[in-house]
């Protein structure tokens, strides 16, 4: 008897250890995957840093340099003076947090009245709304145009701000999330006498933070990296934004940039996003799961 | 069933906006086309100059361009300078990122009727922009023989004087006549480059080697390096659209033509010959090109270590990348410049590049007059020239700035170590009657990318090289064709 339990128990030492071993291999291989996709994320980042301490000779080499013989710190000052950046800064900001804020009333009205009031044609409305989804951006971009230039809003904040203060995805994304807020909160609360304005903001909007927080981050990246429109509506460089600054103040007349100096450039201007990343990317997360949408 | 209304509705919806655009594009298709080009008017297209020419009323121009921070501070000042004639013209400039970007922008801009007074542009750039009609034609503004009288009291004309037309380097003035067959005038020229021939003189000195003049010398002379440096690339052609392009005008061939019913004819015995040529001298190691090294072939001319090139073939507005690289502040060879080899030196072809100048329509036609003033005097001023042309490192456009002291002072600056960019302009200017221009209308801008990967994809080719060679250019003059469709 006691043979047959030393057996056993011989047995189940051998499955523990080949469990252990296996664990072991699968853990080494998922490591070293993600290690290989954190290195490939992380290469291009690598990159923008050891090339904005380089000359542009070195920059040029036939076989790249993975790390620069000469650091040139003056890269940075350069590029300062070279593309007017603080000037840039403060318009992206400004833009960045007026639009973001309005955005946010705008979305979480919207969102509020699809998915919490009853009106006739609401199914209609939110389905047409919908459909403008299917329609690309670009395509609007000339008629947009046409109707600023016609209000007079060329070179103005009014351009950059009032255009894209409506996100029908954003609306979506936050109607989801209030869908999922129970009925009977809203029916509780009616019949403590609280108005719907109050609901909204005593109820739904501490409820789902996390989305709008996802949703302020994603409206601030949008507007810090918008390229296309304020390329087109702003011609003076007092109304210009970061990423305009970053693609004209580099280049010649021969029509080659000075790519270290842009890359110091472009390393200055990705800190701030970086950051915001870093310290809030539970909530982009978050937000973005809750809702049951994949980003 | 309401909900399947309520599809079927918006189903019906999108495929008519569908429709709608497509409609749309083709009406703007059939507009870029035949009628609105330049070429293809019945007679010269041309502008009704005011009879009061500048009335000296207030008006305000906007000039966009491709200027860099520094290049700006010399066109400031030379707007206060401006505004010393005409106080009462207020001029707004703005940079508007590379060329590329320019063009878009003015191109969106137009569609609104939101389009500036002024702007730097390429002969290519104004085609496009004259299916609008948007663009001036300039011809009765140069002949203009209305008096003018500046803040300053001088009287002038409001036109060119003979004396201005005359001081003109006749190769860039002559681009701006490149757009119809009746050669009507839609550009000035403001700064120009060219293409040059940057050499190792150093390694040229060391290893007796003599600069080649000549094609057939320049495979000697490639044969010879690659004996002495077999690891290297000898030659590196920056731009293989400008090199396609400057084969054709040396050897004589069709590019492309004016002639709306057949304007790409680059298709033909000779073009085929000389990319097989070039096909062959790929294959020994002879050469590479941006598009094949994948960045400016400086890169491999400035190597202090690995593969190197000693001559590159390149734009002479980049000339300060061909500087020699520098170890403890010393040069580590001495650069040099020549014109890029001829099939006939006796009579060289070189191209022209660099922006020129363009008008367009405004609803007040003093905008017009008061654009055309300061057009006039950045391309005829002689100090705005020289300055313009010691800080962009681009030739001027009127022949009366090498006698400016100050510019000949700078000129004889120019050396091999560190100061390329003097010695590019020298060259520039010796080779004034080299230039050439081609055709502008719409498309041309799509024929010269087609060239460019024509080539670079013709080097490459390993197997049944004429049938390769030939398909590639029956598929480049396809897409050409297909894009003014």
């Amino acid at each position: 008897m006691s043979n047959q339990a030393t057996m056993h128990e011989k047995n189940l030492q051998k499955v523990t250890s080949s469990q252990r071993v296996m664990n072991i291999v699968v853990k080494t291989l998922l490591y070293a995957f993600l290690s290989l996709m954190a290195l490939i994320i992380v290469f291009p980042f690598y990159w923008m840093i050891i090339s904005s301490l380089k000359s542009v000779t070195e920059y040029r080499l036939p076989i790249p340099t993975l790390f620069p013989k000469e650091i040139l710190w003056h890269n940075y000052i350069e590029a300062f003076s070279a593309a007017n950046l603080d000037r840039l800064f403060l318009n992206t900001v400004y833009v960045g947090v007026v639009s973001t804020l309005l955005s946010l009333v705008i979305t979480v009205l919207c969102a509020f009245a699809f998915a919490r009031l009853e009106f006739k044609g609401k199914n209609a409305l939110f389905a047409a709304l919908l459909g403008t989804m299917m329609i690309p951006g670009e395509l609007f971009t000339i008629t947009n145009f046409i109707t600023v230039n016609d209000f007079g809003w060329i070179d103005t904040y009014t351009v950059l701000i009032v255009p894209f203060l409506v996100s029908i995805f954003y609306i979506y994304l936050l109607r989801q999330n209030f869908l999922q807020i129970p009925n009977e909160l809203y029916l509780a609360a009616k019949v403590d006498g609280t108005s719907d304005l109050k609901y909204l903001w005593k109820v739904m909007i501490p409820l789902s933070l996390p989305t709008l927080i996802s949703i302020t981050i994603l409206k601030m990246m949008g507007a810090w990296n918008s390229y296309v429109w304020p390329r087109l509506v702003t011609t003076s460089e007092e109304m210009r934004l970061i990423t305009n600054g970053l693609r004209d103040a580099f280049t010649d007349m021969s029509g080659q940039a000075n790519v270290p100096v842009q890359m110091a450039a472009v390393a200055i201007v990705s800190f701030p996003l970086f950051m915001v990343f870093l310290f809030l990317r539970k909530y982009i997360m978050k937000g973005v799961s809750r809702s049951g949408i994949k980003g | 069933m309401k909900k399947k209304l309520l599809a079927l509705l918006l189903v019906a919806v999108m495929l008519v906006s569908m429709l709608a655009a497509v409609s749309c594009g083709d009406n703007t298709d059939d507009n870029g086309d035949d009628k609105n080009q330049p070429g293809v008017a019945a007679g010269m297209a041309s502008y009704d100059v005011p009879a009061e020419g500048y009335d000296g009323s207030a008006v305000t121009i906007t000039f966009y361009h491709t200027m860099g921070k520094t290049n700006q501070e010399v066109l400031e000042y030379y707007i206060k300078e401006f505004n010393k004639l005409y106080p009462n013209i207020t001029v707004e400039h703005a940079p508007m990122g590379g060329y590329p970007d320019l063009r878009d922008q003015i191109k969106t801009q137009l569609t609104a009727g939101a389009q500036p007074n002024i702007a730097y542009c390429y002969p290519d750039h104004v085609a496009l922009y004259n299916v609008t009609k948007k663009v001036i034609p300039l011809d009765n503004l140069i002949g203009s023989k209305i008096e003018v009288t500046d803040a300053l009291g001088n009287k002038t004309i409001l036109g060119l004087t003979d004396e201005q037309l005359a001081d003109f380097v006749e190769g860039y003035y002559k681009e701006g006549a490149a757009f119809d067959t009746l050669g009507t005038m839609y550009t000035l020229p403001m700064s120009k480059s060219t293409e040059a021939l940057y050499y190792n003189k150093t390694f040229f000195e060391k290893h007796g080697l003599k600069v080649p003049t000549t094609w057939d010398e320049m495979e000697q002379v490639c044969e010879a390096i690659k004996k002495i440096d077999p690891n290297c690339i000898p030659l590196g052609y920056d731009s293989e659209a400008n090199w396609f392009i400057t084969m054709c005008e040396q050897s004589g061939s069709p590019y492309t033509s004016l002639d709306k019913k057949n304007h790409f004819v680059f298709d033909n015995e000779t073009n085929r010959a000389f990319v097989k040529r070039f096909n062959s001298w790929y294959k020994k190691g002879y050469i590479t090109t941006e598009e094949i090294y994948g960045s400016y072939t400086s890169g491999l001319f400035t190597a202090t270590e690995g593969q190197r090139c000693y001559m590159v073939i390149g734009s002479t507005g980049g000339a300060k990348y061909q500087n020699p690289p520098t170890v403890d502040g010393q040069p580590l060879f001495e650069s040099a410049m020549a014109t890029p080899p001829q099939l006939d030196p006796s009579n060289p072809k070189v191209i022209s590049q660099g922006p020129s100048l363009c008008l367009f329509e405004s609803e007040n036609p003093q905008e017009v007059v008061a654009s055309w003033l300061f057009m006039e005097f950045l391309t005829t001023n002689v100090e705005f020239q020289a300055a313009f042309s010691m800080e962009t490192g681009y030739a001027p456009v009127i022949k009366s700035v090498q006698n400016n002291e100050v510019y000949k002072n700078w000129l004889s600056k120019a050396n091999g170590y560190n100061n390329l960019t003097a010695m590019s302009v020298q060259l520039a200017l010796s080779q004034v009657d080299a230039y050439f221009v081609s055709p502008a209308f719409n498309g041309s801008s799509m024929a010269r990318d087609q060239v460019g990967l024509l080539l670079k994809n013709a080097l490459v080719k390993t197997e049944d090289i004429d049938a390769a060679i030939a398909k590639l250019f029956k598929d480049a003059v396809g897409k050409c064709k297909f894009s003014v469709k």
